[in-house]
């Protein structure tokens, strides 16, 4: 066991995985001789050549294609996005070539393709580069979809997402890139999709989040229990393939869920995670599923509309008291 | 031979209009070229033979519609049929159906191919038993409720009408169902009397105080009922004459008197260890007290007659206040002086399933000589009842609560104690004969296995 | 426009029995795609339907160069023809058109997403330059591999106004990767000229200035098109880079059924434009060719389009009697 950061964590699972498999090979802007935009893929060049860590012309669609390509034929490539943003360029490649092949194909494809980067929202991007958008790859069939929130997550999700046999959406957070954490060095250490896991248990409410959004709802519950409010926090680590029976298990207890996401609220995942409570537990709810998601506006840039627009631990805690009241 | 068949000529094309033949039968066609001018929802199309031969009948005339798929004309093989095939006329089709044309391409499940999984045909069904849609008034307002409280509420028996809900608007929560079924009373519900405050007291149960000290409470402004008139159900008309009538007609008076129940429930817990059919409730055996007692008090089982003479019945028919969706009706146990405990539980049982469903019929809930009215398992600690007309009384029993008495040496002891009240019409009795009959079902319920006989 | 005249090939290395190879697949695409629209008409088929009727030598020019497993094909829309070339049985693609569990996808996939994995062809595609960014990849896979291969990517004139085909050029220019780009310039983007359409009209150019090497060769003579690929794929096979053949052809028919049904076609083409070019039929073309130099006759020729509608009927059969695909495949394929 180390303690690594979480961006640490993500070089390590890649580092591995390509001494491992020599399918494997990571392509990307400026993740070779730049070392990475944020420093994901330091060192990597010198290590394993320019074969293997491709750095890649400011071309998402040809990012992509590559990726999708090389996988179509056996490869195991790690693209990455300097940001999920960038990706809107590639989204035919994405949503009608990455996601669909196998189902085309009647399964005589595979496309065993990791597409990674940071996503999420803050530090003053505005509208372009601050936006999480991981519903429009949950909504697409033929996707599996990760974000962990913890340096182990990130590490034991994308060596699974690296060994599996269709395109993943590894969304990482560029705010998460300096938490610290212990992180097995086992080799082997996966994480297996479609598990999610308690962060904290609690008895009132249940608060279903990933990715940044565990921390925050786990400060807001920090904060409500000490006024005797006991929430129960889950980390749902893949969006697709979803752990529905955790979420249900826990509101089946506690009778309230609040869930929570960076993303806009407007169909975002809340939404499909609301639907899913009510759906599988509603005759165990004491209250109305409530959620808690960013203003659905474009990303200002004022600091101060900025900070309104992104939701926090006192959302969180307001949403909790209006499920208990 | 080959037939001419309507082509689908588009993705949403089911139908089409032969406009123009430029074909007619007895010619030659040869393979690729046009023979038909047809007209679909989108486009005239033309279409053009894939084999070649004479024309030797056209099936679907000019003007005609007919689906996708259908025969329009047959292809004679050039050799054979190039004979006799001048005599044919037109063939109009007599059975071409007359389809609008509104060209939208139907999805229906028919074949199976939209469909992938077809669910067993689930039949409508009207869901109206549940608590939380009950209604209160002809217009159907409905009882908020979350659905676990339903749930709960269901599970413990309990009417969410009696519940005053907590939570906003007046959502009937977990908390109020259990706060209600286990202190017999509803939580208090916040009315601030000025819409613009938002109270900020805690008005939750005990067991709630330490959520409710944590949650600031949010409730909602209840907002002053906006004034509506409303026409009563028949039942509640009836309700309203009958209840004017005893009222008004009958010199009601009341006795009151505590009975302990710890022996009766005993009793009663033995005899349901193995019940099959339904177990005896705690108002069943009160019905049996009462029939004992009627027996030995035939002045309280007994009316006052318009002719102003004492009719005393030859036997006891209890009455069971039951509430129902729109108010209260009272089937009666025929009877019940000669049935045991066993056939008067089941008996009730029978008559409250009916009065719930609306079954009832008239000789159900008439010629009843004596009421029974409990509103124990609404967490009522005692109450007054109406005379039902033109019986002599009725009972009110009140929830058996478990509470500290001090004994015959001073002692404290906890004991199951319930309370039951005596409306009695002063015409035909006084306060003693009510007591009486109060003791003596008393008697019954505390001595209760002088009831088994 | 004069008849084409097809000279002697200068290679030398084409064999007789591939000529007759060649052209016995040419009749079987024109056959099959002869035999669509029939079963489109008859409800058997949905969707869109885009045949190859006219292009049919840049398929049997150069896929039947190509040596499976090892090398791939990826293709448009338009790709029953790279299907059948490749070897994938016209019963199975039949079956695919029908929407059948026999078909090549299993019923998935449709007239669009034929694929044949197993013989090297990755699939046709429904967006118009979607192969492109996809070539890219299997031509950097070949590459990585060093296990030698050549990955042949078609796609339409339209595709070239496609910015992710710029983006892929680019890097296949950069990194250079064994693709054999096959340029099918029919002269119609869907229905929009390249005249209208297209600024710069000469593909070879915008290859050229990805780094990538090409030329210019004549669509209905398939013993040119086949000497230009021979030498492509040897420059590709030895060099490990790309080349590109911009290949001028023509379709007969519409863009797609819905073009034909509607005789749209005639908005934006002239008949006589269309009847010129059939007259440079490249089927009728090798059949000349074949004749003069003693290599065929009238006779064995019908003989083998008989057999070629036997073997295409029998496919419609085929199809027309193999079950849907079951219910409960729905959900199956969506992952591996």
């Amino acid at each position: 066991m180390a303690t690594m950061r979480y961006q640490q964590a993500i070089r390590l699972a890649m580092t591995e995985e390509m001494e491992r498999d020599p399918n494997v090979y990571i392509l990307g802007e400026e993740v070779g001789q730049y070392q990475g935009t944020y420093r994901v893929t330091e060192g990597m060049l010198q290590k394993f050549g320019p074969e293997r860590v491709v750095d890649t012309p400011i071309s998402e669609i040809g990012i992509a294609g590559m990726a999708t390509g090389s996988a179509m034929v056996g490869l195991r490539p790690v693209a990455e996005f300097m940001t999920w943003s960038f990706a809107l360029e590639a989204m035919d490649q994405l949503v009608n070539h990455a996601a669909k092949i196998t189902y085309m194909s009647g399964g005589r494809i595979q496309c065993p393709v990791v597409f990674r980067g940071p996503a999420g929202v803050g530090t003053q991007l505005s509208a372009q580069h601050s936006q999480s958008m991981e519903s429009w790859y949950a909504h697409t069939p033929g996707f599996k979809v990760v974000m962990p929130a913890f340096p182990d997550d990130a590490k034991g999700l994308l060596k699974t997402a690296i060994r599996e046999n269709n395109p993943v959406i590894f969304m990482e957070h560029a705010g998460l890139y300096g938490v610290q954490g212990d992180v097995p060095d086992d080799t082997e250490f996966l994480v297996p999709f479609g598990q999610a896991k308690i962060r904290r248990e609690g008895t009132h409410c249940t608060l279903v989040a990933y990715s940044r959004g565990v921390h925050i709802c786990l400060k807001a519950a920090e904060a409500l229990a000490k006024e005797g409010i006991e929430c129960e926090v889950v980390d749902l680590r893949t969006l697709v393939p979803l752990d529905t029976e955790t979420i249900l298990t826990s509101v089946r207890k506690t009778h309230h869920a609040v869930v929570m996401h960076e993303e806009w609220k407007n169909v975002g995942f809340g939404a499909e995670l609301s639907a899913r409570i009510h759906e599988g537990a509603f005759d165990d709810l004491d209250a109305p599923v409530e959620r808690v998601g960013g203003a659905d506006v474009p990303m200002p840039y004022a600091k101060n509309l900025e900070r309104a627009a992104i939701p926090t631990d006192a959302d969180v805690i307001a949403a909790v008291k209006k499920t208990l009241a | 031979m080959a037939e001419i068949r309507m082509p689908k000529m588009g993705d949403g094309m089911e139908e089409g209009t032969i406009n123009v033949w430029h074909k007619k039968e007895g010619d030659m066609v040869t393979s690729g070229e046009v023979i038909a001018e047809v007209e679909t929802d989108k486009a005239n199309v033309e279409i053009s033979a894939y084999e070649t031969g004479t024309l030797s009948k056209i099936v679907v005339a000019q003007g005609q519609t007919v689906p996708v798929g259908e025969v329009i004309a047959i292809l004679g093989d050039a050799a054979v049929t190039n004979g006799g095939n001048g005599k044919n006329g037109s063939h109009a089709v007599s059975d071409a159906k007359p389809v609008s044309s509104e060209g939208v391409a139907d999805y229906s499940a028919e074949e199976g191919t939209t469909t992938p999984v077809v669910p067993e045909k689930a039949e409508p069904t009207l869901v109206n038993a549940s608590a939380g849609t009950r209604v209160s008034g002809e217009e159907g307002e409905r009882v908020k409720s979350s659905p676990l409280a339903r749930r709960i509420a269901e599970d413990l028996g309990v009417d969410l009408a009696a519940i005053s809900g907590t939570g906003p608007n007046g959502r009937i929560k977990e908390s109020d169902v259990r706060a209600f079924a286990d202190k017999g009373v509803a939580a208090p519900k916040l009315r601030p009397a000025v819409e613009s405050v938002v109270s900020t007291v805690s008005a939750k149960p005990a067991v709630e105080v330490a959520r409710a000290a944590a949650v600031s409470p949010m409730t909602p402004m209840q907002p002053v009922a906006a004034g509506e008139d409303i026409k009563p159900t028949k039942m509640r008309e009836a309700i309203a004459r009958r209840t004017v009538l005893s009222k008004t007609t009958i010199p009601h008076f009341y006795v009151t008197m505590i009975v302990e129940m710890d022996r009766a429930l005993a009793l009663l817990k033995e005899l349901n260890v193995d019940a099959t059919d339904g177990k005896i409730t705690v108002n069943d055996i009160i019905v049996k007290a009462c029939a004992v007692a009627l027996g030995k008090c035939p002045e309280v089982n007994s009316t006052w007659t318009p002719e102003g003479m004492i009719h005393r019945y030859a036997e006891a028919n209890i009455g069971i206040a039951v509430g129902i969706e729109d108010g209260l009706i009272i089937p009666v146990v025929r009877d019940c002086h000669t049935k045991p405990l066993r056939t008067i539980s089941s008996d009730a049982k029978a008559l409250i399933v009916k009065a719930k469903n609306n079954q009832l019929v008239p000789s159900d809930y008439s010629g009843g000589t004596f009421t029974v009215s409990n509103l124990g398992m609404m967490g009522a600690d005692e109450f007054i009842a109406l005379i039902n007309p033109p019986e002599a009384a009725i009972l009110a029993v009140g929830a058996a609560v478990r509470e500290p008495v001090v004994g015959a040496n001073d002692e404290i002891k906890i004991k199951t104690r319930m309370k039951i009240t005596l409306s009695a019409d002063h015409r035909l009795l006084d306060g003693v004969s009510g007591a009486k009959f109060l003791q003596e079902v008393k008697k019954g319920l505390e001595a209760p296995f002088s009831l088994l006989s | 426009m004069a008849n084409t005249t097809i000279e002697r090939s200068t290679e030398g290395d084409i064999q007789h029995s591939d000529l007759l190879d060649a052209y016995r697949l040419m009749l079987l695409i024109r056959r099959l795609e002869e035999s669509v629209y029939k079963a489109f008409h008859e409800a058997k088929i949905g969707g869109y339907l885009h045949r190859y009727d006219g292009m049919e030598a840049l398929v049997a020019g150069i896929i039947p160069q190509l040596n499976f497993p090892g090398d791939y094909v990826l293709s448009t829309y338009r790709d029953h023809a790279h299907a059948l070339a490749v070897g994938t049985p016209a019963r199975e693609i039949m079956a695919e058109l029908m929407g059948r569990a026999t078909g090549c996808a299993a019923g998935k996939g449709g007239s669009m997403h034929l694929t044949d994995p197993e013989r090297g062809f990755l699939g046709g595609d429904g967006i118009v330059g979607g192969p492109v960014p996809i070539s890219l990849g299997v031509g950097y896979a070949l590459k990585y591999r060093k296990q030698g291969g050549v990955c042949v990517c078609y796609f339409g004139d339209g595709a070239m106004n496609q910015g992710g085909v710029h983006e892929s050029l680019n890097m296949v220019g950069l990194y250079k990767v064994p693709v054999l780009y096959v340029l099918e310039n029919n002269k119609y983007a869907m229905g929009t000229s390249v005249e209208r359409s297209t600024s710069q009209p000469d593909f070879v150019l915008k290859a050229k200035a990805h780094g990538i090497d090409g030329e210019l060769v004549d669509g209905m003579d398939v013993l040119k098109v086949r000497e230009a690929a021979s030498r492509a794929l040897k420059h590709i096979r030895e060099t490990g880079e790309a080349y590109f053949l911009e290949i001028t052809c023509y379709r007969y028919v519409g863009h797609g059924i819905g073009d034909d049904n509607t005789k749209a076609w005639k908005t934006y083409r002239d008949e006589n434009e269309v009847d010129e070019w059939r007259q440079r039929d490249p089927i009728a073309n090798l059949y000349r060719y074949l004749e003069e130099n003693n290599l065929i006759t009238r006779e064995q020729s019908d003989k083998m389009d008989e057999e070629i509608k036997a073997e295409v009927a029998e496919a419609v059969r085929f199809a027309d009697e193999s079950p849907e695909p079951p219910l409960d495949s729905l959900y199956e394929n969506v992952y591996s």
